[in-house]
């Protein structure tokens, strides 16, 4: 690993300060950032520590969930609000990483957390998303896991929070703080398609920290669920997986929303498939023709071809079991 | 990180020859083999019991997902941890 400077700024704007300064790497729970850091795909000179800041906090008022970015996974999963009225939070939170990761991992980490392209995270290999212009080895590679939605010739890397598919489905946002003060990001906003520049895979200017999310309540919050397929049972990335809510009233569907998780290059809303499904009933015939209106245009290769039964098969799987 | 936190590991358990309650009852259960794995087994499922989350042995085992043990003791784990609890509720 590279030395580094390690510094505790105290208050907010200290720390935006210090993370606007070259080669700087904000730092949190630390358990995805470490690991970047002995891989040297991350290789900072000075090191943000985020602990001493109050970034916590988890409340449910007038309709609004707020998370502070300090929160880890645990305290987010176990906390009673969530579980009662965002069951698909906490259901994702539960079925990702390991239970110690989990309680040391932050949600502002999950947000910011890399791909695990294999070989973003292996610096013998190209990759445009670790150096810009790099090429990519993924393409004509081995991408069993990799995506088939928001894909562009220069990255087919799959984004691979389980969190932050049930927050592009609820749609939540992202409050930040930077030079200019504290602004709000729509999460449809916060990650960037791979498209020209895949480096640039946020929306946040230089220095700016996420404070919180927020997510407001509906009915489909309160009736979803989290489903996720992974190749063991247990602390294993998504090969893919589904977020679901829906609301019903006499038998018709008035509010869906849907989120697809390691089938897109980021967070995915399937947007197509909640237009269909508002205002039709809970039919099988719908959720199937849904599930063919998400994969629309998927992009394969003939290793992850698998995905577009597997994720429409999950997808069917969840609408059934709220319905 | 950890700056300002206390730490406690493998040897901070017993007091004196006293086993932890969690020690003992991996001996009771042949919680190991080789014994590699076990102080890092030990100290999750410490973390495991008091936080109170496991209510059965599937979610032991959940819990404990990510501790692998390559001579294969994970049911006399299991059996360890779910008796600990067991115990843990009678006498609260």
């Amino acid at each position: 690993m590279k030395p580094f400077e390690i510094v505790y700024p105290k208050t907010i704007p200290e720390a935006v300060r210090q993370g606007q300064q070259r080669d700087s790497l904000f730092i949190a729970g630390g358990t995805t950032a470490l690991d970047l850091m002995k891989y040297h795909v991350w290789q900072p000179s000075i090191v943000v520590t985020l602990e001493s800041l109050s970034l916590k906090g988890i409340r449910l008022e007038n309709n609004l969930l707020r998370i502070g970015a300090g929160e880890t996974m645990s305290n987010v999963a176990y906390h009673s609000e969530v579980g009662q009225y965002f069951p698909m939070i906490k259901e994702s939170l539960l079925l990702a990483a390991s239970q110690g990761i989990r309680n040391a991992a932050t949600i502002g980490g999950n947000l910011m957390q890399r791909t695990r392209c294999p070989y973003f995270r292996d610096t013998t290999y190209r990759c445009n998303q670790r150096e810009a212009g790099a090429g990519c080895d993924a393409i004509g590679g081995w991408n069993r896991y990799h995506a088939i939605l928001a894909t562009s010739p220069q990255c087919i890397a799959a984004h691979a929070s389980d969190l932050c598919v049930a927050l592009a489905a609820l749609q939540a946002s992202v409050i930040v703080y930077g030079s200019s003060g504290e602004r709000r990001i729509a999460f449809g906003d916060f990650y960037q398609l791979p498209g020209k520049n895949p480096e640039e895979l946020y929306a946040l200017k230089p220095g700016e920290l996420i404070l919180r999310i927020e997510v407001p309540y509906s009915e489909a919050a309160r009736n979803s669920t989290y489903i996720k397929v992974r190749d063991r049972n247990s602390y294993a990335f998504a090969i893919s997986s589904v977020a679901a809510g829906i609301t019903l009233s006499t038998g018709t569907i008035t509010e869906v929303k849907i989120g697809m998780g390691a089938v897109a290059t980021i967070p995915w809303k399937a947007r197509e498939a909640e237009k269909f499904l508002s205002g039709k009933a809970p039919t099988e015939e719908n959720f199937r023709e849904a599930a063919r209106l998400a994969t629309q245009g998927a992009q394969t290769t003939p290793t992850n071809a698998f995905k577009v039964p597997l994720i429409q098969n999950i997808l069917l799987k969840a609408l059934s079991k709220l319905t | 990180l950890c700056q300002g936190k206390e730490i406690t590991t493998i040897e901070g358990l017993s007091d004196g020859d006293t086993l932890h309650p969690i020690q003992a009852a991996f001996i009771e259960h042949d919680g190991f083999q080789c014994g590699y794995c076990t102080s890092g087994q030990i100290m999750s499922a410490l973390a495991v019991v008091n936080n109170g989350h496991a209510h059965n042995r599937e979610q032991i085992g959940e819990l404990m997902s990510g501790n692998l043990c390559r001579c294969g003791a994970y049911n006399g784990i299991i059996d360890a941890i779910e008796e600990v609890i067991n115990q843990k509720r009678l006498t609260r």
